[in-house]
């Protein structure tokens, strides 16, 4: 019967294939713009009374690892004072948590609070997707604007998330961040040197400390921005930090491919070659390298001031800003921004959340955790390092100002800049190359 | 039939060789497990006293308690549901006739070669629109669907062993088909349908692509593979030796299972393998 | 997939000799639907479905979030155009040796080896050397992780034996991290291979061999003479299995390098990822998906037929 058979087959075949076609013929994402509800604004902050009348609720929030101690002392104080609340908190490390929370924040069970991260990977798709409340309002009530500055321009999107820098403020964060140097005061000495404040004497220091033996400067990239960090540095003493800035926003026509940010990239992969640089960074965790650098290996380490918890002898560590050639630019910028959901059912006691963790109480808070308050905080006190933090923090801020983080710039520079800058580093790729590629991104990324 | 001592010889060192580079690496981590935290030994000698103290604090730290939970859950769950719907359809190619056979059989065939990788995107979106993602659900149904084909080939091979006299002794006593399967077929294949299950076990067990991309956001669902990689990503534990003792936390039930039922892993991966 | 099954015992099947003449609608066991539904039920839903989408998908310029663009074949387009693309694909060719044919290799190196000799507690060894291939690949990449650490087992023991020059960071390095986790996958796939193998060889009957030997046949010419033909469909099963296998690398690779440094460990299945899930380029990241999918068919296919039973004439099928 092979006709009988045939058709029959053919039949079940075209039924099979027309069910597939229709399950699939329809535009992907196309009913899935988030609903925007009517924001509820605030004039005041939050009160225990207002967040009472939403009955048990549970808030659940995402935050980054290096929150950990800050939060440890925050949640409490929160659940204390807003007792029908229950917050339920997860970290994540900082590259899970870039990768998963636009996702997560899309998603049915969305967190009511989540970190994210300035620039157009995180907050700009957050607030492009429709899935963060605008925190103009909070802003104000918690006296965060005047604390932040004209630096809040970092945490400001257009209500379409197409412009960086204008419109509405869509997260807050409470702290400072900047990439310096940190020095071993002890072996510089012996060395016959002091702190090292421009690039000629960053240098000069490097070969002293190599001739002597010692590992100049202690590197861990593994996990690929640190060494992007590192550069920025460089990169702030040779280039204009207001140019980089413009580059990072988006602002047209910048151009990063120039020869100042060129001489950067050479002089990083001198270093390497000089063999200033700790040997198999690439395959070194920073946190591995900072606590290596603590017991006392090498000279020199470059990297955020979060370290300041693993290099925190103030006595025998220094942590000095950038170089003056660029006014102390470099890499810098607010810690990870805290959002409200926008389909948060608890919106006020979101909102009473993110409130605490950037209000001046909190400020005291955050400075026992090593970390530099936007608000204004007491003195230091005897703590050396953290004074040099605040130091370091005021100095830059009254210089050149920070230069925000590369990998802002577009949703694809963190592989496209660090990937490249491994490859310039292990003399694979030269200069123009990288640049060339950097650039390429940004401009696609732009015109689309 | 006289074969040289030196031959022999070498064939005994070559598989002794072979058995020590295959368990030297696991070893090595169970070694670094046992280290004090802090004393590195670079492997090259034992450490000067040895402690369980890295497992613990793994323990805590990583919730592998509620990992290994869930790895289980999971991985029955596919076992039985894949099973389940591999006797029934395996019945029908095996004993039936019916229009279309072979182009589903076709159908079939080409879920062996197809990777995860190929439909992983779509999944996301689809168990996103049922609201299923970051649940036990999303990594059960996809991965019976995944573990269909080689299910339903295995069982209709399973089956072509039964003798017919039995089949159709069954029926002349009056049984049905569905009498028939659950009477006669299914207890002569049980050694089959067992070595299918261990297979899948073993397979769903060590998942890791799946559980990556659907349910990373619900620590009360991530199966233990996947919670060993957040574990081992994160840099708040970068202590190697406590990373180490997360990894051997992970790997230990499947373990102890394969010494258990070692001879039906193997015979079910090579008659698995050959199969496709 | 293969001409290839396993002996089967009990009496052949009858299916069609014997055909019992019936009426014409009776010819067909119509309630087998209902047997099938279940399976096919999760299949299409899950699988099938999903497949065609990915297709779908690839036409479209998407975020996964905000609505999609209707592009045509642009992702094709640029995915075929894309230099990160093709070093990626480049990188799974080379996984390819390290995956497939080496195991398969060095298989058959320990296979001829023991072909000759009865070794006592050859159940017991290839209880062990399959060890690695049951393993979560995670635990796999963890462990390798601390072999090729700065401070790990194999640094130490180059330091050791006085080749300090070599010593380095394995994975971190950019002309050792390909290579490194290559072996890796030679160490996992060697197990699956060998118990492949010497199943196969258990199903050589011992005249062959002797027959080979009353020819004057030393180790060498038996290897080749009898026990590789012999292991033809083994072979063919495990280059399938650990090709595809290498192709999709992802869990090794996104748990040792994450495809550094820069890019050189980077595969496919790695942009994949990263462009749903991380960067939120789902259309392209489907396009990739769909071509690693035609490759993985292409090359499968390729390899079966290179490795064709050449001398069974007739055309399977039939009244299997």
């Amino acid at each position: 019967m092979p006709t009988r058979r045939m058709r029959l087959t053919g039949a079940a075949a075209a039924v099979t294939a027309l069910a597939l076609g229709l399950a699939a013929c329809s535009a992907p994402g196309g009913s899935r713009t988030a609903p925007s509800a009517p924001v509820e604004e605030i004039t005041a902050p939050v009160t225990p009374e207002q967040v009472a009348e939403l009955g048990e609720v549970t808030l659940n929030v995402w935050a980054d690892q290096g929150e950990q101690d800050f939060m440890d002392q925050l949640v409490p104080a929160y659940e204390a004072e807003f007792p029908n609340v229950t917050v339920d908190i997860q970290f994540k490390s900082f590259n899970d948590l870039t990768a998963t929370v636009l996702n997560a924040m899309n998603s049915a069970d969305a967190p009511d609070v989540a970190q994210g991260n300035q620039g157009w990977a995180t907050d700009g798709a957050l607030v492009k997707a429709g899935l963060i409340r605008p925190l103009d309002d909070v802003a104000d009530a918690y006296d965060y604007r005047d604390a932040a500055g004209d630096a809040i321009t970092q945490l400001q999107w257009s209500e379409d998330g197409s412009a960086f820098g204008e419109g509405a403020v869509y997260g807050m964060s409470p702290d400072n961040q900047m990439v310096g140097l940190f020095s071993n005061r002890e072996k510089l000495a012996a060395l016959g040197l002091g702190t090292p404040t421009t690039l000629d004497e960053l240098e000069a220091a490097f070969a002293a400390a190599k001739a002597a033996g010692q590992t100049p400067l202690v590197l861990g990239n593994a996990d690929k921005a640190s060494a992007m960090q590192t550069f920025s540095i460089l990169q702030g003493a040779l280039t204009p930090a207001a140019d980089t800035r413009e580059w990072i926003t988006g602002a047209k026509d910048a151009d990063f491919a120039v020869d100042s940010n060129r001489e950067a990239l050479d002089r990083f992969a001198e270093w390497v070659a000089k063999g200033y640089v700790s040997a198999g960074y690439d395959g070194t965790s920073p946190d591995d390298a900072a606590a290596a650098f603590a017991s006392g290996e090498g000279v020199f380490f470059i990297g955020g001031n979060w370290y300041a918890g693993a290099i925190s002898d103030g006595a025998a560590f220094d942590f000095t800003p950038g170089l003056s050639d660029g006014d102390y630019a470099s890499s810098g910028s607010f810690g990870m921004p805290w959002h409200v959901s926008s389909k948060s059912d608890a919106t006020l006691a979101a909102i009473a959340f993110v409130g605490m963790v950037n209000s001046p109480e909190s400020a005291e808070l955050l400075a026992g955790t090593h970390r530099v308050p936007i608000q204004p905080v007491e003195a230091a006190g005897d703590d050396a390092m953290f004074a040099a933090l605040l130091d370091a923090s005021a100095t830059q801020l009254d210089g050149a100002g920070p230069l925000y983080w590369y990998d802002w710039a577009t949703d694809t520079m963190f592989d496209t800049f660090t990937g490249g800058l491994q490859e310039v580093l292990a003399g694979r790729e030269s200069a123009d190359a990288l640049l060339e590629r950097v650039q390429s991104d940004w401009v696609d990324f732009h015109t689309d | 039939m006289r074969i040289r001592r030196s031959e022999q010889l070498l064939g005994l060192l070559l598989l002794i060789v072979g058995a020590l580079l295959a368990l030297l690496p696991f070893l090595s981590i169970v070694l670094l497990a046992l280290t004090p935290s802090g004393e590195r030994t670079g492997g090259g000698g034992l450490p000067s006293s040895l402690t369980l103290e890295n497992f613990a604090t793994a323990w805590t730290r990583g919730g592998f308690g509620q990992a290994l939970w869930s790895s289980l859950v999971v991985a029955v769950a596919v076992v039985l549901g894949a099973s389940l719907v591999s006797v029934l359809a395996g019945y029908a190619f095996s004993t039936m006739r019916f229009p279309g056979r072979f182009v589903l059989l076709g159908i079939l065939l080409v879920g062996l070669v197809m990777p995860y990788e190929g439909i992983i995107v779509p999944l996301y979106y689809l168990l996103e629109g049922m609201g299923l993602l970051n649940t036990y659900w999303a990594l059960i149904l996809p991965q019976i669907a995944t573990s269909v084909s080689l299910g339903v080939l295995w069982m209709r091979t399973a089956y072509a062993n039964v003798p017919r006299s039995l089949g159709e002794a069954a029926s002349i006593d009056g049984a049905g088909r569905w009498a028939t399967l659950w009477r006669v077929y299914v207890p002569v294949s049980a050694p089959a349908i067992a070595t299918l299950g261990t297979l899948l076990f073993l397979y769903t067990w060590n998942e890791f692509l799946m559980a990556l991309v659907l349910v990373p956001q619900n620590p009360d669902v991530q199966t233990a593979p996947l919670a060993l990689s957040f574990f081992a990503g994160s840099t708040r534990n970068f202590d190697p030796s406590v990373t180490a003792a997360a990894a051997v936390i992970v790997a230990l039930p499947i373990l102890v299972v394969y010494a258990i039922f070692q001879r039906r892993f193997i015979t079910g991966v090579v008659a698995g393998a050959v199969k496709e | 997939m293969t001409t290839l099954s396993p002996p089967r015992p009990g009496p052949a099947r009858a299916t069609g000799s014997a055909p019992r003449r019936r009426p014409l609608l009776r010819r067909y066991d119509w309630d087998a639907y209902l047997y099938l539904v279940p399976a096919f039920a999760f299949y299409l839903v899950f699988l099938v479905r999903p497949v065609v989408e990915s297709i779908w998908i690839a036409l479209f310029d998407w975020d996964g979030i905000t609505a999609s663009e209707w592009v045509g074949f642009d992702n094709f387009a640029d995915v075929l155009a894309d230099p990160q693309i093709w070093q990626a694909t480049l990188h799974s060719l080379v996984f390819v040796v390290f995956y497939a044919l080496l195991p398969t290799a060095l298989a058959l190196v320990f296979v001829g080896a023991i072909a000759r000799i009865r070794v006592r507690g050859l159940a017991a060894f290839r209880a062990l050397l399959f060890v690695p291939y049951i393993l979560s690949t995670v635990v796999v990449a963890i462990s390798w992780r601390w072999i090729f650490a700065e401070t790990g087992p194999l640094n130490t023991a180059l330091r050791a034996i006085g080749l300090d020059g070599l010593t380095r960071t394995w994975l971190g390095d950019f002309t050792t991290a390909l290579p490194s986790v290559g072996i890796i996958g030679t160490w996992v796939m060697f197990g699956l291979a060998f118990v492949l193998f010497v199943s196969g060889l258990q199903n050589i009957p011992a005249e062959q061999f002797e027959a080979a030997r009353l020819d004057g046949a030393g180790p060498v010419r038996e290897f080749f003479a009898v026990t590789l033909p012999a292991l033809r469909g083994e072979i063919q099963v495990a280059l399938v299995l650990m090709i595809t296998a290498a192709l999709r690398n992802f869990d090794i690779v996104w748990n040792t390098t994450a495809g550094g440094p820069g890019t050189s460990t980077t595969v496919p299945s790695y942009f994949i990822y990263r462009e749903a899930f991380v960067t939120h380029q789902v259309g392209r990241a489907s396009a990739i998906a769909v071509v690693l999918t035609l490759l993985i068919f292409a090359i499968v296919g390729a390899v079966m037929w290179l490795t064709r039973d050449r001398d069974a004439a007739a055309p399977r099928g039939g009244t299997r």
